[in-house]
């Protein structure tokens, strides 16, 4: 046993003939936050995507290789339970617009099933707590999520991918779209979150990868360049090719 | 590889920094040929050119803190370029004590020319002062020139600096016991001995962080050399 959470061997995808994941192998420990960084279009998301097989679902889209989370081997299991047990946030806040705050958190247990009122109940105002929203929408929790902020809408998904009780927390640019007040509380909140859960976290902001991140990859047109502790990476990347990405030498 | 971006504003920060460092250095490595070369003869233009500049090394230190700061502050550099800046405050420093200890020299030396006895010790102290100069011109040229294979050796001239200073520390007091030189001339040649003794220190540091700018390794500090005096027990451990 590694005692690592997630272990990836020679991961590879494609979309039709689109080889956008070549032969990548890493593993992500527990209590640790992981940061991908990289050009537009090196792979980045593709590989978070094929993590909890959400990649699978596009059209033409197909990957092989291992992703095993504990030893078991996620291409063998149920999809949805993947999904469930490996979280994800995308760049976009993707609330539900025509729910309230309390649905949105709500909704994720309700597609799993298998929850009385109460044990939602509870899940929706601790999610909210760990999300750090609750103490900004407990007074309106029946009102649309619409209303809220970019910031708080991102926090929002973050509680519902929460709710389900993932055991990893993938997050593809979480912060992208946010201004510089809310992107820092997203990385505080990650900060506390891979204490509980390991979360890899896509960027193309290198600072905020140096910020979050215990670790850094660097994947470069589909392929692993470097990982490294996010200290190193970012005093001596081993790779010239790293050096000249993170010194913002080519575009 | 996709077509190299240059980041203007950033490169040219660094080679600005780059002009200074020349300078600094330029300035501290005269500071310190100057001084040693005053031990030889009586000189009354030593002390005025060699406070001058340390002066000039100063401000231009205080200039390149400020400017490696306002370019983190603004960059927020990293790999190569944060090690060039980390390794420009640390060189700075060392570049400045260098400045400051030519300045004792100097005036040291001018006192021992001014009593007129101790020349016994004089050609010693020439000696290891020509070493440390050596070693001090070849730390800021491994630094100027990005190299950091020259400063293999600087360990052991360090090692050789050293042991001049403990001969000559004995010798020293041996002569002021016989009394074949003055208690003033004594004190000034163990002040000149020991400045020459931490300036070869400075040395060794440049040339580590010369390794360190070059591949990225932090240098290894080898424990504090014990410097009690000769016959003065060590300290445990
Ligand atoms: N849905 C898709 N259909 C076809 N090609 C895609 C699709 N999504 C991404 N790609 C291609 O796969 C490669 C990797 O993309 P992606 O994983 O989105 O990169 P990143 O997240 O690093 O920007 C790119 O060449 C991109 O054009
Ligand atoms: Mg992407």
């Amino acid at each position: 046993m590694s005692g690592d959470k997630v272990v990836v061997e020679h991961l590879n995808a494609w979309y039709g003939k689109t080889h956008a994941v070549q032969d990548i192998s890493l593993s992500f420990p527990d209590k640790q936050a992981t940061a991908i960084i990289g050009p537009s279009g090196c792979g980045k998301s593709t590989f978070i995507r094929c993590l909890n097989r959400i990649h699978e679902t596009q059209p033409k889209a197909r990957a092989e290789g291992k992703v095993l989370l504990d030893g078991d081997d996620v291409y063998q299991a149920d999809p949805t339970e993947i999904r469930r047990k490996i979280g994800m946030v995308f760049q976009r806040p993707n609330v539900f617009p025509t729910m309230s705050i309390y649905g949105n958190v709500a909704a994720g247990l309700k597609l799993h099933g298998g929850y009385s009122r109460d044990e939602i109940d509870t899940l929706v105002i601790e999610s909210l707590k760990k999300s750090a929203l609750w103490d900004e929408v407990k007074e309106k929790l029946d009102q649309s999520a619409l209303q809220l902020s970019g910031g708080q809408q991102q926090r929002l998904c973050i509680a519902r991918a929460l709710a389900v009780q993932p055991e990893v927390l993938l997050m593809d640019e979480p912060a992208s779209a946010l201004d510089p007040i809310s992107t820092a509380r997203i990385e505080d909140l990650i900060f506390d979150l891979k204490n509980q859960v390991p979360v890899i976290i896509v960027t193309h902001n290198m600072q905020q990868a140096a910020r979050v991140a215990d670790r850094t990859a660097f994947l470069y047109l589909g392929k692993l360049v470097e990982i490294a502790p996010t200290r190193d990476l970012f005093e001596r990347p081993a790779e010239k090719l790293t050096e000249s990405y993170i010194t913002g030498r080519f575009g | 590889m996709p077509a190299p971006v240059e980041r203007k504003a950033l490169s040219e920060e660094l080679n600005q920094l780059r002009e200074n460092m020349e300078t600094i250095a330029t300035l501290s490595v005269q500071a310190i040929e100057r001084a040693v070369a005053g031990l030889d003869s009586p000189d009354t233009g030593v002390v005025g050119d060699v406070g001058a500049l340390d002066r000039e090394v100063y401000g231009l230190k205080e200039r390149i803190v400020r400017n490696c700061v306002e370019t983190i502050a603004l960059h927020a550099p990293v790999a190569k370029d944060l090690r060039t800046i980390t390794v420009a405050l640390e060189v700075t420093t060392d570049l400045d004590r260098i400045g400051r200890y030519a300045k004792d020299i100097a005036e040291s030396a001018h006192e021992l020319h001014r009593e007129g006895d101790g020349r016994e010790s004089l050609p010693k102290l020439r000696e290891m002062g020509n070493l440390t100069v050596g070693m001090i011109r070849t730390a800021v040229n491994a630094y100027l020139a990005g190299d950091a294979t020259s400063v293999s050796h600087i360990h052991s001239d360090d090692d050789a600096v050293d042991q001049f200073h403990d001969d000559l520390f004995q010798a020293i007091i041996d002569g002021m016991a016989r009394r074949t030189i003055t208690p003033r001339t004594g004190a000034e040649c163990i002040l000149i001995n020991r400045y020459l003794e931490r300036l070869s220190d400075h040395a060794v540091n440049i040339g580590e962080w010369v390794v360190y700018l070059v591949s990225g390794e932090r240098p290894m500090r080898l424990p504090r050399r014990q410097t009690g005096m000769p016959g003065t027990p060590a300290p445990p451990g």
